[in-house]
């Protein structure tokens, strides 16, 4: 495929040649004169707009070469697939050169590079190769690929691996030291205690090379890029007193350091494996709606012959187009969003809301990439694909969520990178006053400085909570797209609902059937009428007749009069359903049904006079109530934002339990804005809730903005412009969400207040010689841990809640 | 104290030993799904061939 688009390129380039402007050979690109490089293809001299392009025509052609003797081989292992993300592709020509390279490969069955999506999809045999030397292949054209899940694996157990033999070593070489520290001066013999002091050192090298390796990497990375980070000090003090206790055993005087440096290294790496663990807990929600996505799919043939048994092919999702018809098995994921064509089933959709309870699939249905189908196989018809998939875009939010900073965090890094200066300082500052003063004590005291006041805790204070909020509230269903609106939810003060489509559902409801006929059967000849109509009333009574179980009969000579009503026949007799004025139309009569109602009526009306009388109203959403409520017990204002009519708008109040004079009514959209303004103005910081998309302008005007991507669907989630976003049905998530991120802030707090405690008094204490290193080290990662531990309590109190709530849903 | 001078370095070669093992068992992956070998042993494995499950069908 790639081949011939080639050798097409070629022809043309020849082609163009031969006119005033050179065509790079390669991409087609028309070739700078000053950039121009002429390469030998095949015995013939063809141009090349830069020397990228010449290299990867040079090597295609060798590719090309070396593919026959690849495609004889039939032998059939297990065939895997694998999409790996490939980096440094700056062109097309490059996706093309990684896909002939990749194909080459006799193990290799089947490559497609996606430049767009800088990914490299690729059917290999299992037993002949592995995703690492793929990766290899790809890394040896000079391109950077992510590590794949083999290798994120690899190096989990290693992290496991040295954290274990730095305890080991920890453990062994403090029996060795607990010796010469318990025994009276000169009760072990002088070789014996060298002995001792050689057996320490022996067993601290692995830990020097092997556990230690990832703080001599990262502060030499550190040191590379000029800025000090925490590893300097750390590795600085590391070395130190690893230097000083080797000169220490080859003088046979001084003292030796090693049980000081196995315990720092095993305890700062089980800080950071645990704090790794946590990030790895935080981030499995996003991980897991990442594994939810299928790769492949089984493409239904478009012109089959056989219509009942067209046959499919598996492709991989990203060559998925709109249009597609794909057949998913039960049990298998879904590639793409779509819309069901055939067959019923039911899909769980936990990674979208948080809730794995399965929802009922047919025709027409509408579903999204990443559900998981639970019982028959079904076909949909792709309508969203790639990138474009809820999947995609909530992965999007999360990713930016993520990268961007919240403001605390910045404080505290930056404030943690001048803490360091004046830990080198000051540490270089005590070796001078100790050497001068009393210089037996310099060295411990200066490596107690550079290890006791690693700022660790302090960099982590804010971060672990974060991330282990961000994760607790993405497992229910409410998503942060912003960092910093953590902080500003726990500050809000008030929240403001809009009604229709946030506070309720946005279809209205039937709500009351008044008839003074009851030997009629008002509801079933009602809905046997409007099964002629679209109208939002009409498929109300429609769905109030099924979900009561009526049989509807069959209505004739239905005439739809718009803006009115419907007329038809029921058995022979005439029915009018609509406005009370049509209803009566007919019949002139006299009704007893008095006329004042909550909301919106339709009449019924036989040749007698009025049948019923159907009062539709809105419906609340679930939890509606209890949000207004939790919210309430949190301290927080609520507010109804409506632009429909004030008696609607206090009957939705009424019903959620809103305060009468909380609710605006008629309101448009400049005057929601003006008023979130003033309410601003008075010192509240205000949260809005609302749909997402025709409100946005609202949303934007609040300072945290809270969209509800369920009331519209997967499909826009993407468009959805809000700080927050939930995806689960129920309201009610809304006040946990503040009650989690107000934790969040208070655990920050304490973390802080915890962290720049220790630091100073640990540092004053080092400084002054008072710190042995041993101390210094214990101190040191055990406030790191501490503050992880603060953070992980996030997680669990709020998990705890949501199991809580989930069986009253 | 005699024994201490060639005690000590063949603990040391022990501990050496216990490391590169402890260091091959979590490359290994054997410190990976700890409850998981437990479920099997008490669950059984799921296949239809397993009495328990069997006498629950």
């Amino acid at each position: 495929m790639a081949n011939v688009s080639v050798t097409e390129r070629v022809q043309a380039a020849q082609v163009a040649a031969a006119g005033a402007q050179l065509h790079c050979a390669q991409c087609g690109l028309v070739c700078e004169p000053d950039s121009l490089v002429q390469g030998e293809l095949a015995g013939q001299c063809l141009p090349y707009c830069c020397q990228g392009c010449a290299f990867v025509a040079q090597t295609l052609a060798q590719v090309r070469e070396a593919v026959p003797a690849a495609a004889g081989d039939t032998a059939t292992g297990q065939l895997q697939e694998a999409a790996v993300d490939v980096h440094g592709m700056v062109c097309a020509a490059c996706a093309l050169l990684i896909e002939a390279r990749l194909r080459a490969l006799p193990a290799v069955r089947g490559a497609h590079v996606d430049y767009a999506q800088k990914r490299a999809y690729v059917t290999f045999d299992a037993q002949r190769t592995d995703l690492g030397k793929l990766s290899a292949v790809i890394h040896a054209l000079g391109y950077a690929t992510e590590r794949s899940a083999e290798e994120a694996r690899r190096a989990a157990r290693l992290e496991l691996a040295r954290v274990g033999l730095a305890w080991l070593a920890m453990m062994q070489v403090m029996m060795l030291a607990a010796a010469s520290y318990v025994a009276e001066p000169q009760a072990i013999a002088p070789d014996l205690m060298q002995l001792m002091r050689l057996a320490q050192f022996v067993m601290t090298v692995p830990v020097m090379l092997f556990s230690a390796a990832p703080i001599w990497r990262s502060a030499w990375h550190q040191l590379k890029a000029r800025s000090v980070g925490m590893d300097v000090p750390v590795a600085l003090g590391l070395a130190g007193a690893f230097v000083h206790s080797l000169v220490a055993i080859f003088q046979a005087v001084g003292e030796v350091y090693f049980d000081s440096i196995t315990m720092f290294v095993a305890l700062v790496l089980s800080a950071r494996w645990l704090q790794a663990r946590a990030m790895t807990r935080a981030h499995a929600f996003m991980a897991s709606a990442q594994e939810a996505l299928a790769l492949r799919a089984k493409r239904v043939r478009a012109h089959a012959t056989n219509a009942q048994n067209p046959g499919y092919d598996v492709v991989p999702a990203a060559q998925l187009v709109v249009g597609d018809r794909v057949w998913v098995a039960a049990a298998e994921a879904f590639a793409a969003d779509g819309l069901i064509v055939q067959g019923e089933s039911s899909v769980s959709q936990a990674w979208l809301l948080g809730e794995a309870r399965p929802q009922r699939i047919a025709q027409g249905a509408a579903v999204l990439a990443g559900s998981v189908n639970l019982e028959a196989p079904v076909m949909f018809e792709v309508t969203r694909s790639g990138e474009r998939t809820a999947l995609a875009a909530v992965s999007r939010l999360a990713h930016r969520a993520a990268q961007s900073r919240q403001p605390m965090m910045e404080l505290a890094q930056t404030v943690a990178r001048y803490f360091l200066w004046v830990v080198l300082t000051l540490s270089v500052g005590t070796w001078l006053y100790w050497t001068l003063m009393a210089p037996a004590q310099a060295w411990p005291s200066v490596m107690a400085v550079l290890i006791a006041t690693c700022p660790c805790a302090l960099s982590l204070a804010a971060p672990a909570a974060w991330s282990a909020a961000q994760a607790a509230m993405a497992r229910a269903g409410v998503l942060l797209t912003r960092a910093s609106a953590l902080e500003t939810l726990a500050k809000v003060g008030t929240v403001a609902f809009d009604k229709t489509g946030t506070l309720t559902t946005a279809s209205p409801h039937l709500l009351r059937v008044d008839t003074d006929r009851p030997e009629i059967d008002a509801l079933t000849l009602a809905a046997s009428l409007a099964s002629a109509s679209v109208h939002p009333y009409a498929q109300a009574l429609s769905q109030a007749a099924a979900a009561q179980g009526k049989v509807l009969h069959p209505a004739h000579a239905l005439k739809v009069h718009t803006g009115s009503g419907i007329e038809g026949a029921i058995g022979g007799q005439p029915y009018r359903l609509g406005h009370r004025a049509f209803a009566l139309a007919s019949t002139g009569g006299m009704d007893r049904l008095d006329t004042d109602g909550q909301g919106a009526a339709t009449y019924l009306a036989d040749s007698h006079g009025l049948v019923a009388r159907f009062n539709f109203g809105e419906q609340l959403r679930p939890g509606g109530a209890q949000v207004v409520k939790q919210l309430r017990a949190l301290g927080v204002d609520t507010a109804l934002l409506s632009g429909d009519r004030k008696p609607a708008a206090l009957v939705v109040a009424r019903a959620a339990g809103l305060n009468a004079q909380a609710v605006q009514a008629s309101m448009r959209p400049q005057d929601k804005c003006a008023h979130l303004a003033a309410l601003q103005r008075s010192g509240r910081v205000v949260a809005m809730v609302g749909e997402g998309i025709n409100d946005a302008p609202v949303l934007a005007q609040a300072d945290v903005s809270v969209a509800l991507s369920s009331a519209l669907g997967g499909a826009a989630l993407a468009q959805a412009q809000a700080d927050i976003i939930v995806t689960n049905p129920d309201l009610s998530v809304i006040a946990d969400a503040v009650r989690v991120a107000r934790k969040a802030m208070r655990i920050v707090k304490q973390n802080f207040f915890w962290a720049i405690a220790y630091n100073s008094l640990a540092l004053g204490l080092a400084v002054s010689g008072q710190l042995p290193p041993v101390l210094a080290a214990v101190g040191m990662a055990m406030s790191a841990l501490l503050v992880i531990a603060n953070a992980m309590r996030l997680h669990h109190g709020w998990y705890a809640q949501a199991q809580a709530l989930l069986p009253n849903r | 104290m005699e024994s201490l001078y060639w005690l000590i370095p063949l603990s040391v070669l022990f501990v050496l030993l216990m490391g590169a093992v402890l260091v091959w068992a979590a490359m290994d992956g054997q410190f990976e799904a700890l409850e998981q070998e437990g479920q099997r042993l008490l669950g059984g494995d799921g296949l239809p061939n397993d009495p328990d499950q069997r006498d629950q069908a």
